[in-house]
């Protein structure tokens, strides 16, 4: 291994599986050297994303107003950026909806022109 | 006001364990169903756990909790098996073939007779009692499964600057949590070299926000006299005392504990029902029946699980022979053989078997190992081998196994 090189240590939580993929790359370049242990073709793919660009789904709560409780859960659709994920949540805290809403319901749509909508994770009954 | 009800399997909890046993005896065929809980919404403790991750082995995608609780519950409905909330389960009283059941909802009185009972209560904190927290006992300290709570279904974050001890999986989900909220969360502390919690929740819930893990660290002090002001930490030296040179202070106003978690037995006891003092929970035959004929258990009541996932395959496996028992095909003259839990492996659910069955072994190893061989054993009988190329007491592993009808003294599960 020459100095320029680092080796991570990364394990892959795409399944139960939990394989440790250890990893070398170039910090300069971002240029993969090798890739070790993982399992199957999916890991490999995850472990370059993680290491460049994370990717999570954000899940957090929205405040109801008129519900029988004062919160109900959300999500984001889809994986979004972890850069993004702190502006996204500035933006859920400022919103609130009104009672009654579902599972699945849309609540943001395409927030921040992400690619992905935020929904109801779980619902409340109108008070 | 009195009720009276007859049913053939009742069940206790309305959690992913109440509700895929009940859906497991339905699919064998039992229509006289009930199940009840004490809280106002079915789900159960999923209901707190906004985040996702549930579901990737039954549905192959990632749910948050309420979502995952919602399918089954919605399953019941549609099957028309009932679900009483709001009703608290006071006694079980054993008759000759069947129990009595007393429950208590605001103004009613419930008297149940059932043929089988289905435990699935889940599972508690343990305290700050239950670990000696060493200092003071000032306003701040929240077991994390309690913060969580009062943050996810109340909108009330219990503090702006806080240290988690114990790396327990609903810490580190509670790290993130009240991160995204604008707390700070200083550390994570854990007592041994290895985390609590999956690696997932490490690597998203810690690694992400740059939140420090010090592995190996106790707690010196907690501070504050009205409300936490701070606690000292040090690392523990090879005979695990702390290391007092390398101790530091950290300034906070809130401690969330996430210390373990421990089956919630109550009821269990009161029925004379024999318990593991590893898993804390009831000792269960292949088919997860409890030392109390037709009383079964499942879920977290059981076993502390790490994935839902798992609590519902069991589940409504208990479901399933909860019904053979009550349709009279058990013979209850099989004879019993114990499994022993051996090398590096801390328990085993099921703890006793009969010949000539197929079951799923539950177990957890006592340290990390790398290149693990877990072999079930019945007299230097090779019953079953499984290489793990690591595995760690944070993960639950499973093993399907077919126990021959000729067995002699126990069965023993090792790892190397
Ligand atoms: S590398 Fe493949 S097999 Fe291994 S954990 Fe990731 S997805 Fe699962």
């Amino acid at each position: 291994m020459n100095n320029d090189s680092t080796t991570k240590i990364l394990t892959c939580i795409i399944c139960p599986n939990s394989c440790r993929i250890s990893l070398t790359y170039d910090p300069d370049t971002q240029e993969i050297t090798s890739i070790h242990g993982a399992l199957c073709k999916k890991g490999k793919d995850w472990v370059e994303q993680e290491l460049f660009k994370p990717m999570r789904t954000l899940c957090s709560s929205i405040r109801i107003t008129g519900g029988r409780e004062p919160l109900a859960s959300i999500r984001t659709t889809k994986a979004v950026s972890l850069s993004s994920i702190k502006e996204l949540m500035e933006l859920i805290k400022a919103s609130s909806i009104k009672a009654p809403v579902e599972i699945g319901q849309v609540v943001l749509s395409e927030p921040l022109g992400l690619d992905c909508d935020v929904i109801i994770t779980r619902g409340v009954d109108r008070l | 006001m009195n009720e009276k009800i007859n049913v053939s399997i009742l069940i206790i909890g309305a959690g992913p364990a109440g509700t895929a046993a009940a859906l497991g005896a339905k699919e064998a065929g039992e229509d006289s169903i009930l199940i009840i809980d004490r809280d106002t919404r079915a789900g159960g403790i999923l209901n707190q756990c906004i985040h996702d991750g549930f579901g990737l082995m039954r549905y192959k995608r990632a749910l948050s909790g309420p979502e995952y609780a919602q399918l089954d519950i919605d399953s019941c409905h549609k099957k028309n098996i009932p679900i009483l909330t709001d009703t608290y389960v006071h006694t079980i009283i054993k008759g000759d073939d069947h129990f009595t059941i007393k429950a208590i909802a605001t103004g009613r009185l419930y008297s149940i007779k059932a043929k089988a009972v289905i435990l699935a209560m889940g599972c508690r904190e343990r305290t700050a009692g239950a670990i000696s927290l060493p200092g003071s006992r000032p306003a701040g300290i929240y077991t994390a499964g309690t913060a969580q709570r009062l943050l996810n279904m109340q909108n009330t974050l219990v503090g702006r600057s806080c240290v988690i001890v114990g790396s327990g999986d609903i810490g580190l989900i509670m790290a993130r949590r009240m991160t995204l909220e604008g707390a700070k969360v200083q550390a994570v502390t854990e007592l041994q070299s290895y985390p609590g919690g999956l690696d997932r929740n490490i690597r998203q819930c810690l690694d992400d926000f740059d939140i420090p893990l010090y592995l190996e660290t106790g707690i010196v002090s907690v501070h504050g006299n009205d409300r936490v002001c701070g606690i000292t930490i040090a690392p523990l030296r090879s005979d695990r005392t702390l290391d007092m040179k390398n101790s530091q202070y950290i300034t906070c106003d809130t401690i969330l504990l996430s210390v373990g978690l421990i089956p919630e037995n109550e009821l269990s006891r009161s029925l004379d029902i024999a318990i593991d003092p590893i898993t804390q929970g009831p000792i269960v035959t292949g088919d997860l029946m409890t030392s109390c004929p037709g009383v079964f258990a499942c879920g977290n009541v059981l076993q502390v699980h790490d994935i839902v996932d798992l609590v519902s395959e069991e589940a409504k496996r208990a479901g399933r022979t909860a019904v053979s028992f009550v349709s009279g095909a058990y013979a209850d003259t099989k004879e019993l053989f114990s499994i022993y839990a051996g090398e590096k492996i801390r328990y085993c659910v099921p703890q006793v078997i009969t010949p000539s069955s197929t079951t799923t072994l539950s177990l957890r190893v006592t340290e990390p190992i790398t290149d693990a061989t877990i072999s079930i054993t019945n007299d230097a009988t090779l019953i079953k081998k499984r290489r793990y190329s690591f595995t760690q007491p944070s993960e639950m592993i499973q093993i399907e196994i077919s126990v021959p009808e000729n067995l002699v003294g126990s069965l023993e599960v090792n790892c190397e």
